[in-house]
């Protein structure tokens, strides 16, 4: 298969990205007081930056979606424009208050720019390590413990919901994506658990350590929260300003005041 | 074309591992990417017993192409980035629609997905079924 003409970060592509995000996070720090982010360039600083924040959002739904082509090509915008994005929310929060809770949001941020660093470039290169894994760990002395009696009935409860969820699927080959959590997201949810039950009787996710395991998920678990706050934090300062700035004056573009 | 399978005779295996070199050459593998890989196992040391030689096995670790592939299921990208061929039973990575996220190598029960650490995607066997 011809890999060529799939898109792809390196590794050293990688760690200049979080170079540059460092150096940007450096002069913002080495800067205060400079600018208040509700100047002029800082709110235009942010509005570019959460446009680019969004290219990790788009990734997540067009890979899951069946609109995306490319996957690759979605990753590798979502690294550029996550990276990029938060250089310039860095840039516009430059005069602000780290300990507050859109700095909350900044930290988020920041921990999802260097675990993903380290996800995309230690923790799957140690994904390679795990060929060959059961028989390295077990040998031939060992007998296997799954219950393949309860593993039977959690793959029969699996097709029985499987008719309701999509008929013309097979078990074998099935796993819920975006359109049936949209449109059946109790069924999907059910269908999701009778997986993790599966996963975890296998147990295969638990031998490969809680680093490999679980990292990705983690990442997608802060990033969500990370986008809740974000948008939170949008709606307070355009539609609660009053609140947002206490004491102090408004000094950034908004649409009500509420809250003051 | 008929359904398809690999099959390896562990009595008359010797361990030499040319089918993993000769795999690692065909697909232009790196070090520690795996399509195959050939394990040696010694006796424990325990059950040793010195008057009788000690046992050597040998075991090719490779994809079994599953009827329920638990790396298919796993594969978070639509459509998936991993397919079973429903004629040959041949499980296979598009490579070009992998993004790496590794799901398929943390399910795998045998621990027969490989990955390409360089590229950021997985590999796997596919009986070279091109």
């Amino acid at each position: 298969m011809n890999t060529q003409s799939r898109p792809d970060l390196p590794n050293h592509g990688l760690y200049i990205l979080l170079g540059l995000a460092a150096a940007v996070l450096l002069l913002s720090l080495a800067l205060p007081g400079q600018q208040r982010p509700g100047s002029p360039t800082a709110q235009w600083s942010a509005a570019i930056g959460v446009c680019l924040l969004l290219a990790p959002l788009f990734f997540s739904i067009l890979k899951r979606s069946g609109y995306s082509d490319s996957p690759p090509f979605w990753f590798v915008t979502h690294v550029l424009g996550g990276t990029l994005g938060a250089c310039l929310i860095l840039l516009h929060a430059s005069g602000g208050d780290w300990l507050s809770p859109p700095g909350l949001v900044l930290f988020l941020m920041l921990f999802l720019l260097i675990q993903g660093t380290v996800l995309r470039t230690a923790v799957s290169r140690s994904f390679a390590h795990l060929f060959a894994r059961s028989s390295m760990g077990l040998g031939f002395s060992a007998p296997a413990t799954l219950n393949k009696t309860a593993l039977g009935e959690i793959i029969e409860k699996k097709t029985e919901l499987l008719h309701l969820l999509d008929h013309e699927a097979s078990e074998a080959l099935f796993s819920p994506v975006l359109s049936h959590w949209l449109r059946h997201p109790q069924l999907s949810f059910r269908y999701q658990s009778l997986i993790d039950s599966e996963a975890r009787m296998v147990g295969a996710r638990q031998a490969a350590g809680r680093i490999r395991g679980w990292s990705r998920r983690i990442h997608m678990i802060v990033a969500v929260l990370f986008y809740g706050g974000l948008l939170t934090h949008i709606i307070v300062v355009l539609f609660f300003a009053g609140y947002a700035a206490g004491d102090s004056e408004i000094d950034w573009w908004y649409i009500t005041a509420w809250g003051g | 074309m008929t359904r398809l399978a690999l099959m390896i005779d562990l009595e008359r295996c010797t361990g030499c591992k040319s089918c993993e070199a000769a795999c690692k050459q065909t697909n232009a593998l790196g070090p520690q990417a795996y399509r195959n890989r050939v394990m040696w196992f010694n006796e424990p040391e325990s059950l040793i017993d010195s008057e009788v030689l000690p046992r050597l096995d040998f075991l090719t670790v490779t994809c079994q192409q599953c009827e329920r592939p638990a790396c298919l299921r796993a594969c978070p990208v639509h459509p998936k980035a991993i397919v079973k061929d429903p004629v040959t039973g041949v499980v296979s990575i598009n490579e070009n629609r992998c993004t790496g996220c590794g799901e398929c190598a943390l399910s795998c029960p045998y621990g027969a997905i490989g990955y390409n650490a360089d590229q950021h995607h997985a590999v796997k066997c596919d009986l070279c079924a091109d």
